[in-house]
């Protein structure tokens, strides 16, 4: 049976990008958020007007299928923090939307940014799960949960869409994958949304010091275990990555990560960061399809990608170009 | 779970000096033993790694899971706790 590796990616961003210090929300914000919106790392958001996450997607999934023969047998959807409809389905719409007949559609959810390494993991397990399955589709729409993009204290938000398929055969091949949770952080952060109209959402850090402090040590341990654990799986060690990448948050997250886990990480993450802000589980997809593209790995060498997210998730991916 | 990698046992009055020397070194600024440092909220994930890490190469620990929670390092009395107690510092003769 030929491993499970990539077939396709296409990734959708707007052509329009706004620098943050022109957002209009900046009138409002106290001098800490203020504060961190300038020192977070990113200088524009792209940002496309008047659209759902859910009708991104299905661009993105439509775009993409017009390049591919395949139907795919799975429509994996990453789901946004908050759903378009409440009790209708999101994956549904966005399979109606892209012309996907004949793909079942269901949603992996609240993994926050760690969906995309997620589903990569559910993908190939249920590509190797059914013989007769060919192809799972996984995409995911970047539009902001709440009223505002600045998102202190973890990141801004900008606005984008991907699409890829996993196939028997595909490369990058998907060597090793394991994640972890800790779900006694479910509830770090949160938007009271049932007691406010959308135009007063913000979102809230219930523990400012339990982010900054315990959910970043647990990271630090957690994610250096799993990098340990990943490149065992493959046999390989740190000395055999060509290029780690993680999510794009802040620029000072990468430090953090270098320093802590001893893995430079790949400059295309910042300047993804910088360009287009943080677009939740698109980063990672963004940032390997880009770092693919520029041709710097060649064909053999590995590429660990980090994912770690507000609610706790932590994934270690290593692919293998 | 958290652990020592050390035979060594501590004395209180060390570890606190130890631990001033590296906030003083490190914020420079001078600190009392029941100062919290997280008070203002002004302490990043940088910092904090930084004084985890000095910590567990300073008195040879591994520190992890709920012993990583912010009250044991919001003063230099809940840090030294810490450390004799994850040391068996704290057990007496």
């Amino acid at each position: 049976m030929n491993a499970i590796g990539i077939g396709s990616v296409h990734c959708l961003l707007p052509d329009e990008r706004v620098p943050v210090a022109d957002l209009p929300e900046l009138a409002r914000l106290s001098d800490e958020e203020l504060k961190f919106a300038e020192q977070a790392g990113v200088e524009t958001v792209g940002i496309f007007p008047d659209t759902e996450p859910t009708e991104l997607a299905a661009r993105a999934c439509r775009e993409l299928m017009a390049t591919q023969e395949e139907v795919p047998d799975l429509l994996l959807h990453i789901g946004s923090r908050a759903p378009d409809v409440l009790i209708g389905s999101d994956a549904g719409k966005i399979a109606h939307l892209a012309g996907l007949d004949g793909t079942f559609p269901f949603t992996v959810d609240g993994l926050g940014c760690a969906g995309s390494s997620a589903a990569w993991g559910l993908g190939r397990d249920l590509l190797l799960g059914d013989p007769t399955r060919k192809s799972v589709l996984i995409t995911y729409g970047s539009r902001p949960t709440a009223a505002d993009r600045v998102r202190r204290p973890v990141t801004v938000i900008g606005d984008g869409a991907f699409a890829m398929t996993l196939v028997r055969g595909g490369r990058p091949v998907l060597k090793a994958h394991r994640m972890e949770v800790d779900s006694s952080f479910h509830d770090l952060f949160e938007v009271d949304y049932k007691h406010r109209p959308w135009s007063q959402w913000r979102e809230e850090c219930t523990d400012n010091d339990r982010y900054s402090f315990e959910l970043a040590m647990q990271s630090r341990n957690r994610l250096g275990n799993l990098v340990d654990r990943v490149l065992a799986d493959a046999g390989l060690g740190q000395d055999d990555v060509a290029a780690a990448l993680m999510q794009n948050v802040t620029a000072s997250a990468y430090d953090f990560y270098r320093i802590s886990l001893g893995l430079p990480i790949h400059p295309v993450c910042a300047t993804h960061l910088a360009e287009f802000g943080h677009l939740g589980p698109m980063d990672v997809v963004l940032n390997l399809d880009r770092l693919l593209a520029r041709g710097e790995v060649d064909p053999g060498q590995h590429v660990l990608v980090l994912s770690n997210s507000p609610v706790a998730a932590w994934t270690v991916t290593l692919w293998e170009v | 779970m958290s652990e020592s990698t050390t035979e060594r046992r501590f004395v209180a009055e060390d570890v606190e000096t130890e631990l001033k020397q590296f906030l003083e070194k490190s914020t420079k600024t001078s600190w009392e033993s029941d100062t919290d440092l997280f008070a203002d909220g002004g302490v990043s994930s940088m910092f904090a790694m930084e004084l985890v890490v000095h910590i567990e190469r300073s008195f040879g620990l591994a520190i992890e899971g709920p012993d990583l929670r912010i009250d044991n390092f919001r003063t230099v009395n809940d840090m030294t706790a810490l450390v004799l107690r994850l040391t068996g510092s704290d057990a007496g003769e």
